[in-house]
């Protein structure tokens, strides 16, 4: 039996349960929608019930996270005049469970992901792949507008990125989706001296950018050639629909890649996308590395069959 | 005035395939293709296009040929520059494997008020992992019929279903849609004998969700032939199936109204029947799946065609010898002269509408 915590609407995920069905492989998909409806855990017991099947953990010969993660509050919490006043307690309780679901399942079977890794700090991760003797982009995190203004003559671009995932939302009719871009001076000027903590970055000139796909230490470059067209020349993901970016296999050096396998050692990692961008002098940057990233990006355009590959890791177990 | 000289590279994501008297570069990223010719092909399927050692064998004249050439590779993009030779090892080509994680991964059936064969179908198909589904419903059907059909696939492993049906006086467009609207994994209806000819979506945004009211009559033992340029998909997924497979055949089956089971509507040999034997046994016959394997490189004519690896075709190919064949009725195309025997511009389909048609 193979264990697999995604979210509903993941593609992804589906593929590779297709795979798994080829192969007749059992399986249980946990989507951030499914909820527990009883667990024991002890010692030695460790059972939980979810869609009306009584599991022992100890069943599980592989475990893939995804993404998302299961619930029992949400369950637990239906009494209207408690919800508000306990819901804080139930969180804190459920996360203790969750990780320990999360941490008996890598202890005792074969993971690919987990809960804990997917919880991914950028800082942290720049700082580990500096150390393993990546270049990356000069940075700064601050709420002072003399200090950005001291960074941005540093540099003859900077950047505004967002610490954490990829914010996007609608308020008051705009688009606030935070995707990457350029700070001119004018926009420094408009800030107020203090504002909310925010990111900055030296702008680095790419050749092409990196996405890789990693499984167990098999690395699965993929470039993408987006610097023809202004649209994506600062952040890839405004795609121009009309005209796509190309995106094709790449052959990393021997010692990025060794570089790579170290970052992953580091941060317990064993699946993810690492996003590098390759310099017009052809130095290798680090950006950053995302353990729940999209991997059909890197797949479809490449012919590389990651689903599959996944799909024969859980199965090989 | 000496200048530097410059190396390019096909981008991996176009495709240059040979045909008989012209070549197309066929870009998989852009959805699209264009021909240039066979000299041009021959020279930009080299590892790295060396621009002087062209200059340096061609006269004045064919370098400015040459040189124009490279503009319009450049324009398109359908070449960059790399800046040392060595550099051409970063950039593999794309692996032209492909694969499909099912047994059968598309199914036309023909239904005639056998809901308990039709149950049997599907079950079978589930066991084949199959996610394309054609119904052609040989009957005048209600609308809560084609429904009880539909409920059978809601929850099944078929995420794909296209309908084919003649008009019916209780069809409009308003409760097709609401129908459509109800069960998401409609891909297509198609009704013909229709009153009025008419092409609607669902607004469920997700690229499927078609209606299509059409005034022809529908005949289901005619074999559409490609009719236009209108009719070639360019996608990774085709372009790698039909590099290796008969892309029309492969992985595809065809169950009859009464359960005979072959490999499509349009085929002779009947290899059993699933009242009295499983989908799986059928299609293990080897003979079954003998035809997967006739990709378009072994057939007559298709084989010197420009769009073979774009091109879904379901004539019936006949076998001459080992690894060659051909079709017994012309293709309105002859990649020999490059020339359509009709005028192209007659469409009536969409060209989504041709897989499997
Ligand atoms: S000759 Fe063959 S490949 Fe070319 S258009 Fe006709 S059917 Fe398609």
């Amino acid at each position: 039996m193979i264990l697999i915590q995604s979210i509903s609407q993941d593609y992804s995920t589906s593929v590779v349960i297709q795979w798994l069905c080829d192969t007749n492989e059992d399986f249980i998909r946990l989507n951030n929608k499914s909820f527990i409806d009883q667990i024991t855990f002890s010692e030695n017991i460790f059972r939980i019930k979810i869609n009306d099947k009584i599991i022992d953990l100890s069943q599980f010969k592989s475990y893939w996270f995804r993404r998302g993660s299961f619930d029992f509050e949400s369950k637990l919490n239906q009494n209207v005049e408690m919800k508000i006043p306990i819901e804080g307690y139930l969180k804190g309780e459920n996360l203790i469970i969750k990780e320990a679901i999360d941490h008996y399942l890598l202890k005792n079977v074969k993971s690919i992901g987990n809960y804990k890794t997917s919880q991914n700090n950028k800082i942290i991760a720049c700082e580990v792949a500096k150390n393993m003797g990546f270049k990356i982009p000069d940075f700064i995190i601050t709420t002072e507008k003399i200090e950005l203004l001291k960074f941005y003559k540093k540099h003859p671009q900077i950047i505004s990125k967002s610490l954490y995932g990829l914010p996007g939302f609608l308020a008051n009719n705009v688009d606030y989706s935070a995707k990457t871009r350029i700070i001119e001076l004018s926009d420094i000027k408009d800030c107020t001296d203090n504002f909310g903590v925010s990111l900055f970055q030296q702008y680095v000139e790419k050749k092409i950018e990196l996405r890789v796909f990693f499984l167990n230490d098999k690395f699965y470059p993929s470039a993408i050639f987006s610097q023809n067209d202004v649209q994506t020349k600062i952040d890839f993901r405004n795609y121009n629909k009309d005209k796509p970016n190309r995106v094709v296999p790449y052959k990393l050096p021997d010692d990025v890649i060794e570089k790579l396998k170290k970052i992953n050692q580091e941060l317990a990692l064993n699946t993810g996308s690492y996003d590098l961008i390759l310099t017009p002098k052809n130095e290798y940057y680090f950006l950053e590395v995302n353990p729940i990233g999209q991997f059909a990006q890197v797949s479809l355009p490449c012919n590389y069959y990651l689903e599959k590959e996944i799909a024969k890791e859980l199965s090989n177990a | 005035m000496k200048t530097k000289n410059r190396y390019y590279k096909l981008f991996a994501d176009c495709f240059a395939v040979k045909g008989y008297s012209r070549s197309v570069i066929c870009d998989i990223t852009r959805k699209k293709f264009d021909f240039i010719p066979n000299s041009l092909y021959e020279i930009i399927i080299d590892e790295v296009i060396d621009i002087f050692s062209y200059h340096n064998i061609l006269d004045d004249e064919s370098t400015e040929i040459f040189n124009e050439y490279i503009d319009f590779l450049l324009r398109e993009e359908y070449i960059y520059e790399i800046l040392d030779i060595s550099e051409k090892d970063n950039y593999p080509a794309i692996d032209l494997k492909f694969d499909y994680p099912a047994k059968i991964s598309n199914a036309v059936i023909d239904y005639n008020g056998d809901y308990d064969l039709f149950v049997k179908s599907i079950c079978q198909l589930e066991l084949m992992n199959c996610n394309f589904l054609i119904v052609r419903f040989l009957i005048p059907v209600k609308i809560i019929e084609i429904e009880n059909i539909l409920l059978l696939i809601n929850d099944s492993i078929i995420f794909s279903i296209d309908i084919i049906v003649d008009y019916s006086i209780d069809y409009n467009e308003e409760c097709m849609l609401e129908m459509m609207l109800k069960y998401p994994r409609i891909n297509i209806v198609t009704i013909f004998s229709s009153p009025t000819t008419s092409h609607n979506k669902t607004i469920l945004n997700n690229g499927m969700g078609h209606l299509i009211f059409s005034q022809k009559e529908y005949n289901k033992d005619e074999i559409l032939k490609i009719k236009g340029e209108n009719n070639f998909v360019i996608n990774i997924k085709l372009f790698t199936e039909s590099y290796n497979y008969n892309n029309f055949f492969h992985k595809k089956v065809f169950i009859s109204e009464i359960g005979d089971v072959k490999n499509s509507p349009f085929a002779k040999i009947i290899f059993g029947n699933i009242q009295n034997n499983s989908l799986e046994n059928i299609i293990n016959h080897t003979d079954f799946k003998k035809i997967w394997y006739v990709k378009k490189d072994f057939i007559e004519v298709c084989k010197d065609c420009e769009f073979r690896y774009m091109c879904v075709d379901n004539r019936n190919p006949v076998q001459k010898k080992v690894n060659e064949w051909y079709f017994e009725d012309e293709c309105h195309y002859n990649p020999y002269i490059n020339k359509w025997n009709f005028d192209e511009q007659n469409l009536t389909f969409p060209a989504f509408n041709t897989t499997l048609l």
